[in-house]
């Protein structure tokens, strides 16, 4: 009798997988009402963490673009030679906080400034008053006060001048923005997985009693659970794609009424995050949540016999 | 076929669903289990199903000891029996058709002897132009029907039925038992738990009848004679 336990025990063939995946899309078609109401609730939580997002993705990029603009003007005096101010230009590129230097000679910079001002005002001068300056980059907007204060130091620099101040408060947001959003991801995470868990939990306790009736006729748990996992998962990503598809149509919404009045933001930089990127992530994370939770809704079921 | 020896089942709540029961059913053998509700009988099922282990003693089915089955081998060991529900146990979103290939299609055999049997199986119960219906289009008689078909699909050497008339008119209860006997002379070991007494008194069948956990009388082509 012990053989007839056996029967199909290793049979995991093609007509088996065939069996499951079938068993999930029949399940998915004639659960109807309660597969939308589970792709509705993933659709809308994964909406919001997919939107909120994206807020913080440009909100980072932006302030990130933003200290690279502020870069330090270095005057040198009168007396240092031209070939004392490559000397300079060459120091100033060994040094590790830098990242571009560049030479303005008063010759290049005076028709600049003529430009910037008013030709007559300018034009009444009977000489070229500006010093030759230096254009500085530095590598992390955190050191510009260090990097000003050494170039300060130096006997040749006549003035500096730096954005220290606009740099430290665009430095402050930004910092608060990563962590307020880091936060806010983790928080939103929990949440959209616990509403997702109880969105699919609510599908399978409908159906607790085919559990009960698959135990009874012999089915293992791995066939029990496959279909129910795959549903999750087929739950998941259709939710992910609707979510994708508001994300873009609200996004868009927004760029086109509220961005057009705010055009600096745009000037400012930050490059909107790629559709794809979106499209991945969410789809990889409804995919990842309707399984896992298919997963463990069933797995208190299938203990019960 | 099987053996219950001593065996008894307290549940978590304190209550004694068994006590000390011996029963001894042979190959072949068709068996009413009667008595109040909350005799035991569908407890005593369970024990066979191994849906609950016996506190004491110990239930041995085709020669294996039931509580020493480890858990991933109780699906092969539910193979070997088919049940049958009072509620008929159908899965609501699948045809009469599905619900009886399920049964074999969960065991991985080719489609071509899923067909074969599913077909065999529901011409057995006589319901075959009932194929496509869906257990909600089905009268309570022919839900039964499906349910048994499912029960034998596999050809299983068991079949326990609990309260399988519950639900049915007089006639249609005696349809059923009729149907479990046909079952029954082709080799089949049947176990059926009732109290139904207008159809257990007309089968003249052995009847083991519980009453608050233990056996108190088991006769060969007995009647329900004891009214609770």
């Amino acid at each position: 009798m012990s053989a007839t336990f056996r029967v199909g025990c290793t049979r995991m063939n093609l007509s088996h997988v065939e069996f499951l995946v079938e068993e999930a899309l029949v399940n998915l078609r004639r659960n109807g009402l309660m597969t939308l109401a589970a792709i509705g609730t993933v659709a809308l939580a994964l909406a919001v963490f997919g939107g909120f997002g994206l807020i913080l993705w440009r909100l980072e990029k932006l302030a990130s673009s933003l200290p690279p603009k502020f870069a330090i003007d270095v005057f040198l005096k009168d007396n240092v030679s031209r070939q004392r101010a490559q000397e300079l230009q060459k120091q100033f590129e060994k040094h590790p906080d830098i990242a571009q230097v560049t030479f303005k000679p008063k010759e290049q910079a005076w028709p600049e400034f003529q430009k910037e001002l008013q030709q007559e005002i300018t034009a009444a001068l009977p000489y070229n008053p500006l010093p030759d300056s230096f254009v500085i980059q530095v590598k992390d907007p955190s050191r510009t006060g260090a990097v000003s204060a050494w170039l300060k130091s130096l006997p040749e620099v006549d003035a500096v001048r730096d954005a220290k101040e606009e740099v430290d408060i665009i430095l402050s947001v930004a910092t608060v923005v990563r962590w307020v959003g880091i936060g806010g991801t983790v928080l939103l995470l929990i949440a959209t997985s616990i509403i997702i868990y109880n969105a699919i939990r609510l599908t399978v306790f409908a159906r607790r009693r085919e559990i009960r009736i698959m135990q009874l006729i012999g089915a293992t748990s791995a066939t029990i659970r496959t279909p129910f996992v795959l549903e999750g998962v087929v739950q998941g990503v259709l939710g992910a794609w609707i979510a994708c598809g508001l994300i873009f149509a609200v996004s868009r919404l927004v760029s086109h009424f509220v961005m057009r009045k705010l055009v600096f933001i745009d000037s400012l930089g930050g490059s909107p995050m790629p559709v794809w990127v979106v499209f991945l992530a969410l789809t990889v994370l409804g995919a990842a949540i309707g399984g896992a939770v298919s997963t463990l809704s069933v797995r208190k079921y299938l203990q019960a016999v | 076929m099987i053996e219950i020896q001593e065996a008894s089942v307290t549940y978590p709540n304190g209550v004694h669903a068994l006590r000390n029961i011996n029963l001894r059913v042979e190959k072949g053998e068709f068996v009413f289990l009667v008595g109040a509700t909350g005799a035991g009988k569908s407890t005593l099922l369970k024990l066979i199903t191994r849906e609950v282990l016996p506190s004491h003693g110990k239930v041995i089915v085709a020669g294996r000891n039931v509580a020493e089955i480890p858990p991933h081998e109780v699906p092969y060991y539910r193979r070997m029996m088919g049940v049958v529900f009072q509620d008929f146990g159908l899965l609501p979103n699948k045809t009469v058709w599905e619900n009886v290939a399920f049964a074999l299609r969960v065991l991985g055999l080719p489609r071509k002897e899923i067909r074969k049997r599913t077909a065999n199986a529901i011409e057995l119960v006589g319901l075959l132009r009932r194929c496509d219906s869906f257990p909600a289009q089905l009268s309570g008689g022919e839900a039964q029907r499906v349910a048994i078909a499912r029960a034998i699909a596999n050809d299983p050497p068991l079949l326990l039925a609990d309260e399988p008339t519950g639900n049915l008119d007089p006639d249609t209860s005696w349809d059923i038992m009729q149907l479990l006997s046909h079952i029954n002379i082709r080799g089949t070991t049947v176990l059926v738990a009732s109290h139904d007494k207008y159809v257990i008194d007309r089968m003249r069948k052995r009847v083991v009848m519980l009453d608050r956990g233990t056996i108190v009388s088991d006769v060969p082509c007995g009647v329900y004679t004891h009214e609770p």
